[in-house]
């Protein structure tokens, strides 16, 4: 497709999303997914354009959540309090700036701040994970501070949802298992850390401790 | 005449999201100044161009030092301003500073469509994927000609050109052209750790190329410079593999761009023709090149009135029977006379005669490790298919075993003998012809305009031909030698004694075949009536013995005896396959030979200039 072609594709695709997006109830947000998978502009801009690409993203990560926060009695998703491409944007901006303070060293207050607004935002740790994977050299590093930070702030779901998104693309990684059980800990929910500690292939003599310690507390718990 | 402060640095933000500004000016706030400097902050809100605002940003301040920046552009390295100084005094003629830079602008004006060098977010990562087009710069500093706009920095005032760049793209190039207008010079340094996230994604170009032209017409330099250094696209298809020409075009000093993209040879959709015109488009291109003819690439070529090139290396190619072959802006090569005096008949305007070359430096030998010794040592190596399976049996049934019989003699006829009069061409009864024709798909007439009779002759009855004489000649010689045939899928049952290998990777293993093997059979397929076929040169090309069937058009560029060797019969192959194998000594110097003739008069580059200098003569505006 020419440029110019392209252009005046762009706008009445935005037009019409932005259209759609006055109503995120499950129904709409999943016509309109299906409208996308059938727009052949779509498709064909979709990595083209800033806009499309952030909402492209928001949709898949829509599908995912569908599939998990049920589960969690979340009834908040991506598309919540989201109206429009400048809506997605903001969010989406907030997670990647977010990620890049924390890999480049920024003083932690503003790191701080910047989660916070992530958070009243209600957005999901599969939204946060899947955003700070694509979008930085050092993503799994990246999760793994922000999960600290979530960690700090109690917001223990988001961190474990965040957590568990990045441990299936990489699930080499120790340090996320880890990380996971810690949240899980400081929930008190045991069962769900010795999971979690079990799945490491290289356990230290402390992890193997803590691993003795739960399996006995369980256990005594159990009888 | 302005006094200007120097020990400030001023930053200049033309801004419309306040978000991206404010994580902009969030890193310019832990920024550390140096002793004695101060800072300042100018955002610009609403500027109707990038020159109109960073005027505005320019003549509030009187800082001698200016960044100019986008919104979304984070300078991470703390150091920055010091890093910056140093740079400056070093020199008092650098006029500008960047992140991201060319040496040469491009002869369009586009700044990624020369090499670059310097340093973004992530390109360490996207190098080691393969991207090649910044060079990372480890260290020192880099004089360029042009600087990317995200990040400009300056220690003089040059007005920024508003009056001309009235949009968002082009006022770095502008800006880059007028400081080397006014004598100074602009450097991109190493950045080591990293100075810069330029956090733009995709960026956009829906008025791009308006600027562009608005550019070019200013600074005329920008055009002059290159101007013979083409820029040319090169599609690459499924069906072939081979990549020398594209090597060969960027030796001769041109600039090739190969899109992640392949085409297909052999239909004209609208998707590949859309596509097609997209890469052109963006990149500005004098020329499209493909080897053998891709109609949807034609279609798109005309339709934007670009050259196209192709190199025509198969035959038949039933694809320069389309409709999109007769286009103007086509200049196809077939590199047989015979082939050459049919094609003329048709309606095709720049139709050339020029013989296959050698693919150049990329196809060569190298690297032969003892495994490989072990591998591909053979004393008789064919690589080549034996069209069997090509439904010439499928042709005929009960009710037309005559017309069998007619076809299975004319098939027969050729006899391996190579005189240059056996043919298989203008033999068959308009009865055969007619039966064959029928047994196709109708729209196989409406796609290509040919005559029936070339048609079935070539598909049906050369193959079956062509798989005769392989089968024969190398069941011949496995009689008696130690024969190995590099072939596709194909029936085992009809070889005897004959060692089959898979089909081998072109640039990688088949010149060790090559090399390896003692001898190198080359048995044209008789759709080839006169030239010399890609073996042959590929042969040659690696320092391997050929031993190949006469072709007429072989002693136009070899000695016979000297730098290869012929057969005419398949007695006369026996015998010459017997004495080569046992005289050693003459057989490498044929081989010698035949590298330095091919390496010095029939590389590729050779006939690529020559097809060049056709395609953009005075007679080809």
């Amino acid at each position: 497709m020419k440029i110019e072609k392209q252009y005046s594709a762009l706008l009445e695709l935005e037009k019409e999303i932005n259209e759609r997006l006055k109503k995120n109830d499950f129904v709409s947000i999943k016509e309109l997914i299906l409208w996308l998978a059938k727009s052949s502009d779509f498709q064909k801009l979709k990595k083209k354009e800033n806009s499309l690409i952030m909402l492209d993203a928001f949709c898949g990560i829509w599908l995912e959540e569908m599939k998990q926060l049920p589960d969690w009695g979340i009834l908040d998703n991506i598309f919540s309090s989201v109206s429009s491409l400048n809506d997605i944007e903001e969010r989406y901006q907030n997670i990647k700036f977010l990620a890049l303070r924390v890999e480049n060293n920024v003083p932690e207050e503003f790191c701080i701040d910047l989660l916070d607004k992530v958070i009243e935002q209600k957005i999901s740790g599969i939204a946060i994970g899947r955003i700070v994977i694509s979008e930085t050299l050092n993503g799994v590093e990246n999760i793994l501070k922000i999960a600290r930070l979530l960690k700090e702030k109690m917001q223990l779901i988001t961190a474990i949802l965040m957590l568990e998104y990045t441990h299936k693309g990489h699930p080499e990684n120790d340090d996320i298992l880890l990380e996971m059980a810690g949240c899980w800990m400081e929930g008190q929910q045991w069962e769900k850390t010795l999971e979690c500690l079990l799945l490491i292939k290289k356990p230290d003599p402390s992890v193997k401790e803590l691993i003795q310690e739960l399996e006995k507390m369980i256990n005594h718990e159990t009888i | 005449m302005k006094q200007y402060d120097e020990k400030k640095v001023c930053f200049i933000i033309c801004t419309n999201n306040e978000q991206q500004l404010q994580e902009c000016l969030l890193y310019l706030q832990l920024l550390e100044v140096p002793d004695g400097f101060t800072t300042e902050v100018l955002t610009i809100y609403d500027a109707k161009s990038m020159t109109a605002g960073y005027n505005e940003g320019m003549m509030a301040s009187d800082a001698k030092y200016k960044v100019y920046l986008h919104q979304d552009t984070f300078i991470i390295e703390k150091q920055f301003i010091k890093k910056i100084l140093k740079i400056f005094k070093s020199d008092s003629k650098i006029g500008m500073i960047g992140s991201i830079g060319a040496e040469k602008i491009s002869k369009d004006g586009v700044m990624w469509h020369e090499d670059r060098c310097g340093n973004f977010y992530c390109l360490e990562q996207l190098i080691k994927g393969g991207f090649d087009n910044i060079h990372l710069l480890k260290k020192g500093k880099v004089e360029v000609q042009v600087i990317d706009g995200f990040l400009m920095v300056t220690q003089y005032d040059i007005p920024w050109r508003e009056d001309i760049f009235k949009g968002w793209d082009f006022y770095d190039v502008s800006q880059c052209m007028e400081f080397r207008r006014a004598g100074y010079k602009i450097v991109v340094p190493a950045q080591r750790p990293l100075w810069v996230i330029h956090a733009c994604g995709v960026p956009s170009f829906w008025k791009y190329n308006q600027n562009r032209e608005i550019a070019l017409k200013e600074y005329p330099e920008i055009g002059k410079q290159n101007k013979g250094r083409l820029r040319i696209l090169f599609f690459r298809s499924k069906m072939i593999t081979l990549c020398g020409l594209a090597y060969s075009l960027e030796a001769l000093g041109h600039k090739v761009t190969i899109p992640d993209y392949e085409v297909m040879l052999n239909s004209c959709i609208e998707e590949e023709v859309e596509k097609a015109e997209e890469f052109i488009e963006e990149g500005h291109f004098d020329l499209v090149v493909t080897y053998d003819f891709a109609p949807g690439v034609a279609q798109a070529c005309y339709n934007t009135n670009l050259k196209y090139y192709s190199w025509v290396y198969d035959y038949p190619l039933l694809e320069l029977y389309m409709k999109q072959a007769t286009y103007p802006t086509n200049y196809i090569t077939v590199f047989d006379k015979k082939q050459y005096e049919r094609m003329s008949k048709e309606d095709i305007k720049h139709l050339y005669y020029q013989p296959l070359a050698s693919e150049g430096e990329w196809f060569r030998a190298a690297h032969i490790s003892k495994r490989d010794e072990k591998t591909y040592q053979a004393d008789v190596a064919f690589v080549g298919r034996l069209y069997d399976k090509r439904g010439y049996e499928e042709l005929f049934d009960e009710n037309s075993k005559e017309l069998k019989a007619e076809a299975d003699k004319i098939v027969s006829s050729c006899n391996c003998c190579w005189t240059g009069k056996e043919t298989v061409f203008d033999k068959a009864s308009d009865e055969l012809i007619e039966h064959m024709a029928s047994q196709n798909d109708a729209g196989v007439w409406e796609l290509y305009h040919l005559d029936k009779r070339y048609y079935c002759e070539s598909m049906k009855l050369v193959r079956k031909c062509n798989e005769i004489e392989r089968v024969t000649i190398l069941n011949a010689l496995a009689k008696k030698h130690k024969v190995v045939l590099y072939t596709d899928d194909t029936q085992k049952s009809m070889l005897k004694n004959i060692k089959i290998k898979p089909w081998v990777d072109y640039y990688n293993i088949m010149p060790k075949v090559f090399y390896l093997s003692k001898i190198n059979l080359n048995i044209t397929s008789r759709s080839i009536e006169s030239g010399v076929p890609q073996r042959v040169w590929d042969i040659l090309s690696v320092g391997g013995f050929c031993l190949t069937n006469y072709q007429p058009e072989l002693e136009d560029f070899f000695e016979v005896g000297k730098d290869l060797e012929v057969y005419h019969s398949l007695e006369e192959l026996l015998e010459k396959v017997d004495y080569y194998l046992k005289h050693e000594d003459e057989r490498l110097r044929i081989a010698i030979n035949g590298y330095k003739k091919v390496r010095e008069k029939h590389d590729s580059k050779v006939r690529l200039n020559s097809i060049l200098k056709e395609i953009f003569s005075d007679e080809n505006p």
